[in-house]
């Protein structure tokens, strides 16, 4: 099939932004689990604290901010008032992956942000039930110090809600990606997407929603063989 | 046994002892209130245009600054609530009651129906909720009443897929049993045995749903395929304010703004209902 306008094949026009996407939204993970990972685990441990206190609101808040929005107040702050980094335009990580990184910074932090808000929720409230187990009441008895529990009885355990539900918010990244692509000019299937919507290029548009979808369920293959990797009951 | 009025009042006891449920209340309370008398009691039309007035910023007369057009961004930004609010519990409401409706009904017949409308859910479920909305709004044409479409579409697999659980765990209680023998015809038994004891969880789901639903219709209308101008809603003032936003930040900053106060209180009162729901966290919060 070709597009409607130009007549370029579909599939190359998407096969040249898949990676650009696929650059950009894996990106966006890495920045959501860092930071999710350091805030849920910080909540959890200081439950009841100022520390959990204000995670838990930053998550709250995070949830509230839909990332078009939130692109724009990290526009107005990083690069148009401490000129940190590019407001617009992004660098194709096959012309060069450090200026990629770069440039790819604000657009993955918008869309990683509240996503980080939910791992975080998710992560501070597994690891709270996790911690509250038998197994992990017998290991404290038998004398481990509370470190060595928590890395080998609690947080490994804690983690396979966490891992599925980066599964299933990887339909919301996407749907992010679409917006903050157009705002950063960012050349990849999400902007494809949007301009083929308003040259009523249907063939275009109905490729990428199938692209999008095909995404999704790798995506969720690839968690549900991590899930099994954590938790070796589940091969069966 | 308690009475139902007990019930009532012990559950409306424990919706003042939880902070989250309360602040959400309040907070969509103030959303509610300004979107509807406070739009009405602005001395300004959303679409009143004064061109002495171009890009002012925040004053006392225009409390958010004026748009390029002159227009109050105040006046505009409540009425854009309005427009988001109702397009989103229009498109939740459609949701939930279609929803609501195949997924008990498939859970309480079972068979072949059940079989195909599931994965049919899940085949939507695998969307991306924003790509599917952006491809039905191609497919139906922009526009505001096919935002509501658009979000009922994506959202409706959640509602049924809930209803269908909470179904299946309540068909085999005593009472429906009972109303069964009594040669009750099925849409009585769902509607007045079942439908009461799953309501909980698809109240809770609601009021997300209309959170879920802003995101949606701002974000759409924000790329220009969703609601058309001159028309406000919060996604069109703040695509507006975007090709300015160097010259007069406050308007997609406080329509931001805005737009966050909404969600944040429909998430709280969401996950506050929610905990007033589950036993075991009620339980948790009376030890």
């Amino acid at each position: 099939m070709t597009c409607v306008p130009g007549g370029i094949p579909i599939s190359q026009l998407i096969g040249e932004r898949l990676p650009i996407t696929g650059f950009v939204g894996f990106y966006a993970v890495l920045i959501a689990v860092a930071i999710s990972l350091a805030m849920g685990t910080i909540a959890a441990l200081r439950r009841g604290r100022a520390a959990d206190t204000i995670a838990t609101s930053i998550a709250v808040l995070g949830i509230s901010m839909p990332d078009f929005w939130l692109s724009y107040i990290l526009v107005f702050a990083l690069a148009l008032g401490w000129h940190l980094f590019p407001a617009y335009g992004f660098v194709s990580p096959s012309d060069s992956p450090l200026g990629a990184l770069y440039s790819g910074f604000l657009p993955a932090l918008a869309i990683a942000a509240p996503m980080a808000a939910v791992f975080a929720r998710m992560l501070r409230a597994s690891l709270l039930e996790t911690a509250s187990r038998e197994y992990v009441v017998v290991a404290r008895s038998l004398g481990f110090s509370a470190p060595f529990v928590f890395r080998h009885y609690i947080f490994r355990n804690a983690l396979i809600p966490y891992v599925t539900v980066i599964g299933l918010q990887i339909r919301y990244l996407l749907g992010g990606v679409v917006v903050i692509e157009r705002i950063f000019g960012i050349q990849g299937l999400g902007s494809l997407m949007v301009d083929a919507a308003f040259a009523r290029d249907y063939p275009t548009v109905l490729a990428c929603t199938i692209v999008f979808l095909s995404i999704v369920l790798l995506v969720n293959l690839a968690v549900d063989l991590i899930c099994v990797a954590l938790d070796p009951r589940r091969s069966t | 046994m308690i009475s139902r009025r007990q019930r009532r009042s012990r559950l409306f006891a424990a919706f003042l002892g939880n902070p989250t449920a309360v602040l959400g209340a309040a907070i969509t309370a103030f959303v509610l209130l300004a979107a509807t008398l406070g739009a009405a009691l602005m001395p300004y039309g959303p679409n009143y245009t004064d061109f002495m007035d171009l890009l002012s910023s925040p004053s006392l007369a225009h409390p958010f600054g004026t748009d390029s057009l002159g227009r109050d961004v105040l006046t505009r930004v409540l009425y854009g609530a309005r427009v988001s609010l109702v397009v989103s519990a229009a498109g939740v409401a459609i949701a939930a009651v279609v929803g609501t409706a195949l997924g008990m009904t498939s859970a309480y017949k079972g068979g072949v129906a059940d079989v195909v409308l599931m994965r049919l859910a899940d085949l939507l479920f695998a969307f991306p909720s924003f790509v599917l909305a952006l491809f039905l709004m191609v497919v139906l044409g922009f526009g505001t009443a096919n935002v509501s479409l658009a979000i009922a579409l994506t959202y409706f697999p959640i509602f049924a897929r809930l209803a269908r659980n909470m179904t299946l765990l309540v068909r085999e209680e005593p009472f429906v049993q009972a109303a069964r023998l009594m040669a009750e015809p099925t849409p009585q038994i769902l509607l007045r045995e079942i439908l009461p004891n799953i309501a909980a969880p698809l109240i809770v789901q609601v009021t997300i749903g209309i959170a879920f639903g802003i995101v949606i219709e701002s974000g759409l209308s924000f790329l220009g395929v969703g609601v058309q101008p001159p028309t406000p809603s919060l996604g069109v003032i703040m695509a507006d304010g975007r090709e300015y936003f160097q010259r007069a930040p406050w308007v997609l900053t406080l329509t931001g703004v805005a737009i966050s106060c909404a969600l944040l209180g429909l998430n709280l009162f969401g996950d506050g209902l929610r905990d007033l729901m589950d036993p075991r966290l009620r339980q948790r919060a009376q030890q």
